[in-house]
Formats: structure tokens, sequence, C-alpha cells
């Protein structure tokens, strides 16, 4: 017997060898993803960003409630929790995000209903489903995640100190913690814009620990996914060659 | 006599012949693909050609 369901799944995931349809559907999904990324780099809109706008928000709605029907076969177990459990997944929590933007198509402008538009820069996730490249970068990054986390708390705790000490030190510089916070932000990563710079000797020496201090935390993100990513190839070389 | 072309395979199994329409909708699925894909690049480059020039 014909099964419809599998069929669709078979179709939206990823295509196997032979597959046209799924090909195509793939195919057209990565178009729809690049092409709906076109508005936001216009600081106007015009006709055809308008026409882009519907035909891709209607493309990503129709794609995700298939993907919510399908989802006892993605998650591969038959009951109404694997709904609720596909729904709550990184990838379907960032579909659902990147489809909110067509409200503000349907309802006038408020304040609040002008930044759902920015969640469209979350559609630029969904290409992780079709690119082997970006399906390879979020398995390291999900297999490194502790030791990113980590090195991340590290980073956060020692911004938080660099700009408490500063902020103590130098308080004429700053008009609040949150430019301290900025300053301490781009000591630590060495871009050094200059719009805020110390005056003191004692903010001075603060900035240079900093700057020290923040070349050797910055890379060690750096450091520990590159190791897992050549981790991750070696893993698929030695898998062809047994 | 001309022989009538058929658009859709004949299935034979126990509970009788059947329809198989699989080939046909599969074709007219990609079509659409297709289509809507150029339609979109269309869309696309038009949008960057007023939006940017």
């Amino acid at each position: 017997m014909y099964d419809f369901k599998k069929r669709i799944y078979e179709v939206i995931e990823v295509s196997s060898v032979g597959d046209y349809s799924s090909k195509s559907y793939d195919m057209l999904m990565t178009t729809t993803i690049i092409v709906s990324m076109v508005p936001l780099t216009m600081k106007t809109e015009n006709i055809y960003t308008k026409w882009i706008e519907i035909t891709t928000s209607i493309i990503f709605l129709i794609d995700y409630f298939a993907r919510i029907y399908t989802a006892d076969y993605k998650m591969g177990f038959k009951s109404y929790k694997a709904y609720i459990a596909y729904m709550l997944t990184p990838l379907a929590i960032f579909d659902f995000l990147s489809i909110l933007p067509v409200i503000y198509l349907f309802t006038p402008l408020t304040s609040t209903l002008d930044l759902l538009r920015l969640f469209r820069f979350f559609r630029v996730f969904k290409l992780a489903r079709y690119s082997k490249t970006m399906i390879i970068i979020s398995n390291v990054v999900r297999k490194v995640r502790k030791q990113l986390m980590a090195v991340l708390i590290l980073i956060v705790v020692y911004i938080f100190v660099s700009a408490m000490l500063i902020f103590q030190l130098e308080p004429n510089l700053f008009n609040s913690f949150f430019d301290a916070l900025y300053w301490a932000t781009i000591s630590i990563t060495t871009i050094g814009y200059g719009d805020i710079s110390p005056i003191t000797p004692i903010g001075r020496m603060i900035t240079m620990v900093s700057a020290l201090v923040g070349v050797a935390i910055i890379a060690l993100p750096t450091g520990i996914i590159t190791a897992g990513y050549m981790n991750e190839i070696n893993k698929k070389k030695s898998k062809y060659e047994l | 006599m001309k022989k009538k072309i058929e658009t859709f395979h004949t299935i034979i199994d126990d509970s009788g012949e059947h329809k198989n329409y699989k080939e046909i909708n599969a074709a007219i699925f990609v079509s659409l693909c297709r289509i809507v894909t150029v339609i979109l690049i269309v869309l696309g480059v038009m949008a960057f050609i007023k939006g940017n020039f």
C-alpha cells in the first residue's frame, strides 16, 4: 500500500540517490532560503521584495507543517509526543521563528512587530539541513559544546570583571556600566575601535592586561572548534578507508 | 490501429488491477518545484536590480 505520509517524509528530508522529487524539493528550499535574504540587503521595499516575502513565507509555512505532519518518522516513534518533541528541536524552533515575520504582512506595523522582521535572519540556519558542510560544522559544535560553554563562561566573567574594574577606576569615561561592558568586549577581542579609551595610567594598565589576556582567551574557541573539525574529518576518512 | 498511450502504470496484485499514478504525480511535483524555483530566482534578481541600482 502506498504510504503518502512516508513519501512526504522522504521528499522533505535530504534527498537520497535517484530521488528526483526530493532533489528538486531540496533545490526549491535552498533557493527560497537564499532569495528570502534579498529583502534584508535593502533599505527600502519594492513590489518585488513584497512578492518575495509573500512567496517565501507561503513556502516556509508549507514546509513547516509538512515537517510537523511527518515528525513521527523523523523522531522514530509513533506517538503524539513525537510531534511535541520535534517542535522543541533547535531546527524546528528556527523554522518557527523564521515564519513569524509573515505576521507583519497582515497587520499594521507597530514598533514591537517591526522587530519581528529581524527574525528573518533565522532563515539562514535552515541551510544547515541542505548543506553537507553545515551539517559537519553543526555536528562538530554539538560534540564540543561543553568545552565551548566553559570557555564562553570564562570570557563573560573576564569581561564583567574588566568592566567593573575600569568603571570604578575611570568613572568619568563611561556614561553607564553598559559602556564599560562595551569597552571590555572591544578590548578583549582586540578590535579596539578607539571610541572609548582610558586616560589614567591605571586605566591604561588594565587595558594593556586586557588586550594580552584577550588574545589568549579569544583564541581558545578557535582551537577547540578546529580540533573538533579535524577529528570529524579524520573519522570520515577512516570510515572510507575501512 | 493506433495504440493508446497510457499515462499510468498498471499494478496487478492479489486484490486485482490498480492504476498507479505515482510517476505522473512525481513528474508534476518536480515540474512545479522547478517552476517555482525559477520564479523565485527571477524575483530575487529583479528585486536586487530595482533596489540597489
